[in-house]
């Protein structure tokens, strides 16, 4: 089991940010999709909102790839999918038909409904959670996972 | 010595122990009920304040259509109805109230959304009249629902001469006008309405309404309609056929 979840953490940040900056190209490219579902969400017609939430994920997209704090970008990239997920489950009770926008004005992604985006969301979610338990910091001496510390320090060199 | 510094040692490194899939799975659903909380509020604030910007708005379009009709010896705007049915008011041609009131008053007054891409949010302000000049007036100025309607509250007295349109037809359209009637317009003092349905995020459906003397209010729809019966139910009829004597009397028309 720890080893099938060490499979799934490795790729993990990376799936993350791919996720996350095509959904941000996207919301860059066209926020106006997105921005018409946050009118019907919350009243808020921002065009500007969007670019930066778009901007936002291009960011932590970098920061997964960049692997500086990888297990810090891995838990605001879940919290940001957590959030996400929050979001589409609040739209879909409360009638919201709107599509997301979360793609742009992709066909595709607009096809997609409301508990399809909640599934993908928490999927990420859990995803980035994984990433964020196994991997991490160097230099963890755990009593318990001997062989994890034995891989995660390879600087014990003679 | 070695002993203390392998203590230092190891609470420095089990700070940095990192979180397990529980604690992080704990810390997400954290971040889950913070969301969950705040969506709400901030749907709440910002549909509040978008009220109250669009009543704000209609008010001051309100006082715009009255001041522009003292300009203009008592004629009113075209709100859209095609001049050939339209004998009453200004002949606006093809052009929309936006390009007409935009003549006036300019940038001071009201900015407008077209309704083009969305019919229902039609006072967001996001478009200014400038904007909205040379586009279509027949189409993307044309509030949907009932728009005709409010134009022939605007032009009161005066529609009530128009062949096409009598009181007792206007009754029998709209439900919602009725109730509009009866709840605000029981004075004669009160002969120009102006209102647009405003879609709450969710369940809710508003109406916004402004009245001849820049009041405004909003009500909920649903709780003020009688059935989603369309034309009126003979129950409304009965109803608001006294109103409608009454509202015939205090005008003084003849139709």
């Amino acid at each position: 089991m720890t080893g099938l979840l060490r499979l799934i953490a490795l790729p993990a940040p990376y799936v993350l940010a791919a996720a996350l900056a095509f959904t941000g190209l996207a919301k860059i490219n066209d926020p106006a999709p997105a921005s018409d579902f946050l009118v019907e969400l919350i009243s808020l017609r921002s065009l500007g909102m969007v670019r930066a939430i778009g901007f936002a994920e291009l960011a932590l997209a970098l920061w997964l790839v960049s692997g500086a704090g990888r297990a810090a970008a891995s838990l605001v990239g879940a919290a940001a999918f957590t959030g996400f997920a929050v979001v589409h489950v609040y739209a879909g009770s409360s009638g919201v038909e709107a599509p997301c926008g979360c793609a742009g004005s992709s066909t595709i992604a607009a096809a997609v409904p409301t508990a399809g985006w909640i599934g993908m969301n928490a999927s990420f979610a859990l995803l980035g959670a994984v990433a964020v338990a196994r991997l991490k910091p160097r230099h963890d001496p755990s009593p318990t996972e001997p062989e994890e510390a034995a891989t995660t320090e390879p600087e014990a060199t003679p | 010595m070695t002993r203390a510094r392998a203590d230092v040692s190891r609470q420095i490194y089990s700070s940095r122990r990192g979180l397990t899939l529980v604690e992080t799975l704990v810390v997400l659903a954290v971040v889950a009920a913070l969301f969950a909380i705040t969506i709400p509020v901030l749907r709440g604030v910002l549909a509040q304040s978008q009220t109250t910007k669009n009543l704000s708005n209609m008010s001051q379009t309100m006082k715009d259509f009255f001041t522009w009709s003292g300009m203009n010896n008592g004629r009113m705007v075209n709100m859209g109805i095609p001049p050939a049915e339209n004998p009453f008011g200004y002949r606006t041609q093809d052009r929309g109230w936006p390009d007409v009131l935009y003549e006036a008053f300019g940038e001071a007054s009201p900015h407008w959304q077209s309704t083009y891409s969305d019919p229902s949010p039609w006072l967001n302000g996001t478009m200014s009249l400038a904007e909205a000049r040379g586009r279509d007036p027949e189409w993307e100025w044309r509030v949907p629902s009932d728009y005709i309607y409010s134009e022939t509250m605007f032009t009161a007295p005066n529609a009530w001469r128009h062949p096409g349109l009598q009181l007792p037809d206007l009754f029998a359209y709209s439900e919602h006008f009725a109730y509009i009637l009866v709840a605000d317009i029981s004075s004669p003092a009160n002969k120009g309405v102006l209102w647009h349905d405003h879609i709450e995020p969710g369940p809710g459906r508003q109406r916004q309404i402004a009245f001849a003397d820049g009041a405004v209010s909003q009500r909920d729809i649903l709780a003020a309609r009688p059935s989603a019966a369309h034309p009126m139910s003979q129950d409304a009829q009965k109803r608001f056929g006294p109103v409608a004597a009454t509202l015939k009397g205090a005008l003084g028309q003849d139709y």
